[in-house]
């Protein structure tokens, strides 16, 4: 699995940091939310789909 | 005033939001409305403005910022003549960009893991003191002096100035429900300026006495090479962050409380397994949320099929866009395990709301601490109110005292 954040549409609502931190990280200057580890081990597959269907803004997806 | 006359008598409808509705009967009426009427509908009252009521609707009119702008008509239901622009709200485009970039810090999700810590020792003091009584109002007890105090702690304003601020907010957010527009202005005119003349002192202090707190950053911030000017400091930026902080999580929690008290079926479901605790905080979020924002048309468009013309003002309600069965499966039941939750009760867009991470963070910690402290407890009453913010007025329960709580704690 690999995942992207799309940062046109990302608006750092954070609720990907939540459901995987192991994957995601946080611009906090720009308020942003960014992928760390695009190449989601299978262990973490499950917390990355829950990050895709509560991101607020539709900005993940998953490849 | 007068309704344009684009606007089809067929979809007016009778709503009041400073009038004398509660929670739930809002949320009945909007039901009807949306089974009538669709998901777009127009209210004379308070200036006259378009309701909107459906999450793809909603979706559209916060990301499509060049057609729905926050600027041109500002995003207070019941406006002020003659004052400072509410900072960043009420701005767009680049400029708004440059201020989010320099409070977006102090907000920053891994901050709030510190402050966290802070929530709960507020939450665990408020609650020794409340627990052998057997018997609280949420609000005035609980909800509310935990939101006041967070938001104090975060900007590093003296907690014993809690109740003036807690006056101010609600007075300038809301006005008085049953008062005139004309004499709500005047209410909320004083209000703003009182909170204004509030924050200068701060700032005065902050400039006499430099702290490691968000007030004497903001001093020291710059935008575009220049320091912000003291009037928008006082009178934009720091009334916007205090009215964002202090009635929205109170209402929340209130709310929250008031629900599981209800259904004491409900605090089992989180006592079982306090793991649960996120997805329940994601769920009260969408069941519960006390705002929505205001926007104006910057140019003539159409919105689930509704004409509407550049100068209308539409409210995005967030309360109502999160019931939309088009979105969420059985919107009007409150499902604490409902595993997708798109809520929008954060908003979206460039003007998502600065501390929803606080928000959810606050929130947290207010019911799993509540939990910890208060074994099954029942609603003896409650009252709630809209408003610019929907709110509980009191949330009375009742425990038995000499029995304990018990909750599997997260981690």
């Amino acid at each position: 699995m690999r995942v992207t954040i799309d940062s046109t549409k990302c608006q750092g609502h954070a609720v990907c940091l939540t459901h995987s931190p192991e994957t995601f990280d946080f611009d906090d200057v720009a308020g942003k939310a960014f992928v760390v580890v695009a190449d989601v081990a299978p262990e973490h597959e499950d917390h990355v789909r829950r990050a895709e269907a509560n991101c607020p803004e539709r900005a993940i997806e998953i490849v | 005033m007068t309704r344009p006359a684009h606007v089809p008598e067929d979809l007016v409808v009778d709503f009041d939001t400073l009038g004398d509705l509660k929670i739930d009967e809002m949320h009945a009426r909007a039901r009807g409305w949306r089974a009538d009427k669709g998901s777009v509908v127009w209210t004379d009252h308070n200036g006259g403005y378009w309701v909107v009521l459906g999450a793809a609707e909603f979706r559209r009119g916060l990301i499509e910022t060049e057609t729905f702008n926050s600027a041109s008509r500002g995003i207070k239901l019941v406006d002020i003549e003659d004052r400072e622009v509410l900072v960043p709200i009420e701005l767009d485009g680049p400029e708004h960009t440059q201020y989010r970039r320099v409070l977006n810090p102090f907000f920053a999700p891994r901050r709030m893991r510190v402050l966290e810590e802070q929530v709960r020792k507020v939450a665990r003091d408020l609650l020794a003191g409340i627990a052998p009584k057997g018997r609280c109002d949420v609000v005035t007890e609980y909800a509310r002096p935990l939101a006041s105090s967070m938001f104090l702690s975060l900007v590093d304003w003296p907690l014993e100035d809690r109740e003036i601020l807690e006056r101010l907010v609600s007075l300038q957010v809301n006005g008085m429900p049953g008062k005139s527009p004309e004499e709500n202005q005047r209410i909320q005119t004083d209000a703003l300026h009182e909170l204004a003349a509030y924050c200068e002192r701060q700032i005065t202090s902050r400039r006499e006495n430099p702290r490691d707190d968000l007030t004497t950053q903001l001093i020291n911030a710059t935008v575009d090479g220049e320091p912000i000017p003291d009037s928008r400091l006082v009178a934009g930026i720091m009334p916007t962050l205090v009215a964002g902080g202090l009635d929205t999580t109170q209402s929340v929690t209130s709310q929250t409380i008031r629900l599981f008290a209800e259904d004491p079926s409900r605090q089992d479901y989180l006592r079982e397994d306090g793991t649960r605790l996120h997805g329940v905080v994601e769920e009260i979020l969408r069941y519960a949320a006390p705002v929505g924002p205001l926007r104006a048309a910057i140019q003539d468009t159409e919105l689930a099929g509704v004409s509407i013309k550049s100068g209308d003002r539409l409210h995005f309600m967030s309360q109502l866009a999160n019931r939309d069965p088009a979105e969420f499966d059985d919107p009007a039941e409150l499902h604490l395990d409902r595993e997708s939750n798109r809520h929008l009760s954060f908003g979206l867009g460039p003007h998502r709301c600065i501390g929803a991470a606080l928000g959810r963070v606050v929130l947290a910690v207010a019911i799993e601490e509540f939990h910890l402290a208060i074994p099954t407890y029942h609603l003896v009453h409650s009252d709630s109110q809209l408003g610019a913010v929907w709110s509980m007025r009191s949330v009375i329960v009742e425990w038995d005292p000499d029995r304990s709580p018990s909750l599997t704690q997260t981690a």
